[in-house]
């Protein structure tokens, strides 16, 4: 349902910075159903059901989700109740408020998020952090 | 072969015997001369298309010679593409357009200004195939576009195919103060896309877009792209009494996306559920009226495109 959009180098961004989001669901709208994309979703309104995207998910601070919850990254800056699956990062901000599991690569939480949920780091999917040094060649 | 079907009816100039005598002038002058059909009260668009397309018994002695047509150009208002898109949707022709009306809505989206500059286009003949957009019998490759503040409630069908487009808003500082006090009353729109997801909400404006006259980026995305597989469906909610009076300019120019909040979804296919009866405009006539279904057809139309085309 979208054209092309590299996620790359991805970097969650603040409330008032915008986001270039293919879907955008404003804040006078409810949407009911599988909101499916390949591309960038921004949800500032209201959405029961399924959120799903291989890209960046924006939850804005007027959103309110009661969904389950897939994407490529995401930012949380409004109201989830639901689950979370996200394959890299996911980042709660101040105004977050997120009631459900989470798994995800990488987390950030923001002083003063709300977050109420089992949290699972998915090292398989995600994320993958290196180790700090190169362990030596074994000397024969 | 070059087939020009001449519709004067919406020409807003003063003479359109000089403007065709002109027409056949550069054609001839740029080698691309061809038959010629004139729409008239008894020959009508889609009979002309219908007939130009055929290539066994006409039924008018006008386009009885007319066989083996592999570009029709239009020349006509954006009414007259409309009704010819809508009869050659799915056969080996290509379309071009010319334009007898200043302002035209196609002619934008396809790079196409005046009559020498539309004629030079015809002439390089730059093909491009281009989504085709349905609503009920009508195919199109512009947009549709709804306002829920001044369409009437209930059954609205009888206002079909008419020129019943009213939501220029009011000019003047005292119009404009008018706009600022009077109440939006607005009706709760639903609409389900590629019968996956339903939006609802009490609902302003709205546009179904699959190619827009203005090219638009809304944070980054192109709306109005023809040739992407997908229409663009722009929908503004509720607006204050100053967003309403301020961005009254921006409704008539159906710019949507620049609204405050406006929401954008990408689907192949849009059904309007309510309310019923709510109108939806191609330009200025009322194309269809809610419950309807919007989809984009298998075919793509091949169309001759200007240099300054908005995709």
């Amino acid at each position: 349902m979208a054209r092309n959009n590299n996620n790359d180098n991805f970097m969650p961004p603040s409330p008032g910075e915008s986001l270039v989001a293919e879907t955008i669901v404003g804040h006078s709208v409810k949407i009911e159903g599988d909101l499916v994309s390949d591309g960038d979703i921004k949800v500032d309104g209201q959405v029961t059901g399924k959120v799903k995207t291989s890209q960046n998910l924006f939850i804005g601070p007027t959103a309110k989700i009661e969904a389950d919850v897939e994407a490529g990254n995401a930012t949380v800056a409004g109201k989830i109740s639901g689950n979370m699956k996200v394959r890299e990062v996911l980042a709660i901000l101040q105004t977050g408020n997120v009631s459900g599991d989470i798994d995800c690569g990488k987390l950030a939480v923001e002083e003063g998020a709300f977050f109420s949920g089992k949290c699972v780091m998915n090292v398989h999917n995600g994320y993958k952090t290196k180790p700090v040094s190169e362990p030596l060649p074994d000397e024969e | 072969m070059y087939y020009y079907l001449v519709d004067p009816a919406n020409y807003d100039g003063k003479n359109f015997e000089f403007f065709q005598t002109q027409l056949l002038s550069f054609l001839g002058e740029y080698h691309i001369s061809g038959e010629v059909a004139r729409v008239t009260r008894l020959r009508t668009v889609e009979d002309l298309v219908a007939t130009a397309l055929s290539h066994g018994v006409t039924t008018l002695v006008i386009v009885a010679l007319s066989h083996g047509v592999t570009t029709l150009v239009i020349v006509g208002s954006d009414e007259t593409f409309h009704k010819a898109v809508s009869v050659c949707h799915g056969k080996p022709v290509t379309l071009g357009f010319i334009p007898v009306r200043a302002q035209s809505e196609t002619a934008k989206i396809l790079g196409i200004e005046g009559l020498l500059e539309s004629v030079i286009t015809i002439a390089k003949r730059r093909v491009e195939s281009l989504d085709l957009a349905c609503v009920g019998q009508t195919y199109f490759i512009s947009n549709l576009f709804f306002r829920t503040d001044q369409s009437p409630a209930g059954d609205g069908t009888a206002a079909e195919g008419k020129m019943a487009f009213q939501s220029e808003s009011p000019r003047g500082f005292f119009s404009g103060l008018k706009t600022f006090f009077r109440p939006q009353k607005l009706d709760a729109v639903e609409i389900r896309f590629d019968r996956s997801f339903k939006a609802s909400g009490d609902l302003f404006l709205g546009s179904i877009i699959n190619a827009s006259d203005h090219i638009s980026q809304k944070d980054g995305v192109t709306i109005g792209d023809p040739k992407d597989g997908l229409l663009d469906i722009v929908l503004v909610g509720r607006l204050n009494r100053f967003q309403n009076w301020k961005w009254r300019k921006t409704a008539e120019t159906r710019a949507l996306e620049t609204f405050p909040g406006a929401s954008i979804v990408h689907a192949r296919e849009v059904e309007i559920l309510s309310p019923v009866g709510l109108q939806l405009f191609a330009g200025p006539i009322v194309v269809a009226t809610a419950p309807t279904r919007i989809f984009l057809a298998e075919d793509k139309v091949r169309v001759i495109v200007g240099k300054s085309r908005t995709f």
